[in-house]
């Protein structure tokens, strides 16, 4: 008799099957080897003697709904066969959990429920690839979670790991992002971006003159004094920033740091970031005041932003209409009193010499 | 690092599809208020630690940022951590996470550029009581405030790793041991000012568990410090006094007598080393092969005594006594496979080997002859 035969005749000594239930109450029989892969239903069917008919089906843990049941038993199906060799099995488990986020998830908390560890580690393995790398923001989104940690509990890791540039470019492009749409609406020259660049340099060097002459000299007092007070808490930023803003007009640099898909999108802000950026941001992650600065921070009070935004471009108005003669009148002045000298340089903002390196 | 753009890439299209299809009105929706199974924050907390324990620490600090529930599992479940990553900002990072991961055992903060301060450490020894392993190799810029601040803080600790930390002195070693008893591994490396004989006798009294104690570059150990370690800590298994100038055949002598467990020592540089030394070491072996009866029993000889030793610079020992260490320990190896007598700068002691190396020397001579 063949084989075949022997099938046709008497099917049920052939194979056997269990009966499974799932929460939604749908039952189905599943052929016995493929079930028994699940260490859970192997338990139940021992132990308890479950499973042998419709009336005596195994309920499965609430997480298994039927579609991921489906899915985990194409797992076992493929699996529990002995034969089959390492390469044959990677490949399945490459194929097999190129799903999305959500279908993932479920299947990961339910292969757990049936305590299938070859599938958790196989599915916590993809899991923690789609988050590495990615920033809290992206994370929530991808797996929906929601947003409930304070200002305060969320900014400190995410700035503090600043060692990492992805992440610190990251917050970088927000804030840079904004600011480049708010500059869009309100004033539509590349000029004056360039303009607000200098700014700060422009800032550092009359802080300085108003620090130590308290005369204004055509410029205006009151925004200095702000920026003064804002300045004083970073002054070591302030090159930093400046270093940081050219740094910004060179979009070539961008390839080298960003080529991680993660910043795929914001790439075509056309922000540039080379390595220096590393080490400038740090020096600026030191100063634990860093809520102050609004070009690093992108969690700051938007309505102060705003604010701040809206000042630094009305000063940048003002500069850019009588910059030369400004300078011209800072430089004089300067030359009398200060053992400082400043000149500028090809891209217009500002450098100083010591006094033996007057040019 | 490429590899992985890939996966991101791959991945990072997956949500964007998903997040279309969302946007496009699938009923199946983003709910935030859903029902338990697909509901992802509902996760057991096993299964979200056993997902962290596969990221990277940088993505784990990340992601005990996301939302409340992530952050209550990894400050729950996080037992491990390496910062040695930061290149400028790791004591402001200690400072934030060490008040939330209260719960870790293994903190690694060995620094390429020193960056940690003493507010950091004191924060870890306020916050992570638990803590049983410590790296703050090459912190320089620490001081006995650390020190004092660990021995409060974390009665727990059985592997600290101190190397390079030159500022520590010994009375702050010494106050730490009274303390840390448990310890079980300590790396002194290069911490000349901290380990003296007075710290080591604080040690010999103290940490009666240790099994591995690293003095290398310690110029101020004499043989009164090793003596006291070795009559105290009789557990000793691995010893490293490379560099430890001072040290007479007495240390050595005391080290044999009473670490019966000693598998790897390190002699490098200590000239005034003779063979007195060697000989008390092979025969304390011989001495105590009787009192070793369970490991003889199993039959695993090799497994007992020395495994290591490194004897480079010590230029008084004649190839006689080193060769008779070399035959009592089986497990010292002269042969290029296994080389675990370390002889270099020894050039009367060319002539050791080990037994292996005899016998590879012998089927050589042996095909030699027969090929006439």
């Amino acid at each position: 008799m063949s084989e075949v035969d022997m099938a046709v005749i008497k099917p049920e000594m052939m194979k056997s099957y269990i009966w499974l239930q799932t929460a939604d109450g749908s039952i189905q029989q599943v052929e016995q080897e493929v079930a028994m892969f699940c260490p859970m239903i192997c338990h139940e069917v021992i132990q308890k003697g479950m499973g042998s008919s419709k009336n005596y089906a195994i309920s499965l843990p609430q997480r298994v709904n039927p579609a991921m049941l489906s899915l985990i038993l194409d797992y076992c199906r493929f699996h529990q066969v002995p034969g089959r060799s390492n390469k044959e099995r990677k490949s399945f488990d490459e194929k097999f959990i190129r799903m999305d986020t959500k279908r993932l998830c479920e299947l990961t908390s339910a292969a757990d429920s049936l305590q299938l560890k070859p599938l958790v580690d196989l599915t916590s393995r993809a899991l923690a690839r789609i988050i590495e790398g990615k920033s809290p923001e992206e994370i929530r989104e991808i797996f929906h979670l929601p947003d409930d940690l304070t200002e305060e509990e969320k900014l400190e890791p995410l700035k503090n790991t600043t060692d990492d540039p992805r992440i610190r470019l990251l917050n970088r492009l927000y804030a840079k992002k904004r600011k480049e749409l708010k500059e869009r609406q309100k004033l539509k020259n590349i000029e004056v971006e360039e303009e607000r660049v200098d700014d700060r340099s422009v800032d550092d060097l009359l802080s300085f003159i108003n620090g130590d002459n308290g005369d204004s000299k055509g410029i205006k007092n009151s925004k200095s004094k702000k920026k003064n007070r804002r300045r004083k808490d970073q002054q070591k930023n302030t090159s930093a920033n400046e270093a940081i803003k050219n740094h910004n007009k060179e979009p070539n640099g961008l390839n080298q740091v960003c080529h991680s898909a993660e910043v795929g999108q914001k790439v075509r802000a056309g922000v540039g970031a080379t390595s220096n950026l590393h080490d400038v941001k740090d020096d600026i992650f030191d100063n634990k005041n860093e809520l102050d600065d609004g070009d690093i921070d992108d969690e700051i009070d938007p309505a102060l932003k705003e604010k701040i935004d809206r000042e630094v471009e009305d000063f940048a108005r003002r500069l850019n209409s009588d910059w030369p003669e400004r300078m011209q009148e800072i430089l004089s002045f300067g030359h009398e009193r200060k053992p400082v000298h400043f000149s500028l340089n090809g891209n217009g903002s500002l450098r100083r010499y010591a006094n033996s390196e007057q040019r | 690092m490429i590899g992985e753009a890939k996966v991101g890439n791959e991945d990072l299209n997956l949500c964007f599809e998903k997040l279309m299809m969302v946007a496009a009105g699938n009923s199946e929706g983003v709910k935030m208020n859903g029902v338990g199974i697909t509901e992802w924050k509902d996760i057991p907390v096993e299964l979200l630690l056993r997902i962290v324990s596969l990221l990277d620490d940088q993505t784990a600090i990340v992601a005990s940022s996301v939302c409340s529930g992530w952050r209550d599992a990894i400050c729950l479940g996080l037992t491990q951590l390496c910062l040695s990553w930061c290149r400028k900002n790791m004591n402001n990072l200690v400072l934030s996470l060490a008040p939330k991961f209260t719960r870790l055992q293994t903190l690694i903060l060995r620094q390429e550029n020193p960056q940690l301060e003493d507010n950091a450490v004191e924060t870890i020894s306020k916050f992570c009581h638990d803590l049983q392993d410590l790296d703050l190799s090459k912190s320089f810029k620490l001081s006995d405030r650390s020190l004092y601040a660990l021995a409060h803080g974390c009665p727990n600790l059985k592997k600290l790793n101190i190397s390079g930390c030159t500022s520590f002195s010994d009375e702050a070693l010494a106050y730490l041991t009274n303390f840390c008893r448990k310890l079980k591994i300590l790396n002194l490396c290069g911490c000349v000012k901290a380990a003296t004989d007075h710290a080591l006798q604080a040690i010999g009294r103290n940490c009666n568990m240790l099994q591995s104690l690293n003095l290398g570059w310690c110029d101020n150990v004499g043989d009164l410090g090793v003596m006291s370690l070795a009559y105290g800590c009789h557990d000793l298994r691995c010893l490293d006094l490379c560099g430890c100038v001072r040290i007479t055949d007495d240390s050595v002598i005391a080290l044999a007598n009473e670490c019966l467990h000693l598998r790897s020592l390190g002699l490098y540089y200590c000239r005034n080393i003779t063979d007195r030394a060697m000989y008390s070491l092979a025969h304390s072996r011989v001495k105590n092969k009787g009192l070793t009866w369970e490991s003889s029993m199993k039959g695993r000889y090799e497994d007992d005594g020395l495994k290591s030793l490194n004897i480079s610079q010590c230029t008084a020992l004649t190839p006689s006594a080193v060769q008779a260490l070399c035959d009592t320990f089986p497990a010292l190896h002269t042969c290029s496979g296994r080389h675990s007598l370390v002889m270099s700068g020894c050039l009367n002691l060319t002539s050791v080997h080990c037994a292996c190396a005899v016998q590879a020397h012998r089927t050589f001579n042996t095909i030699f002859h027969t090929a006439h």
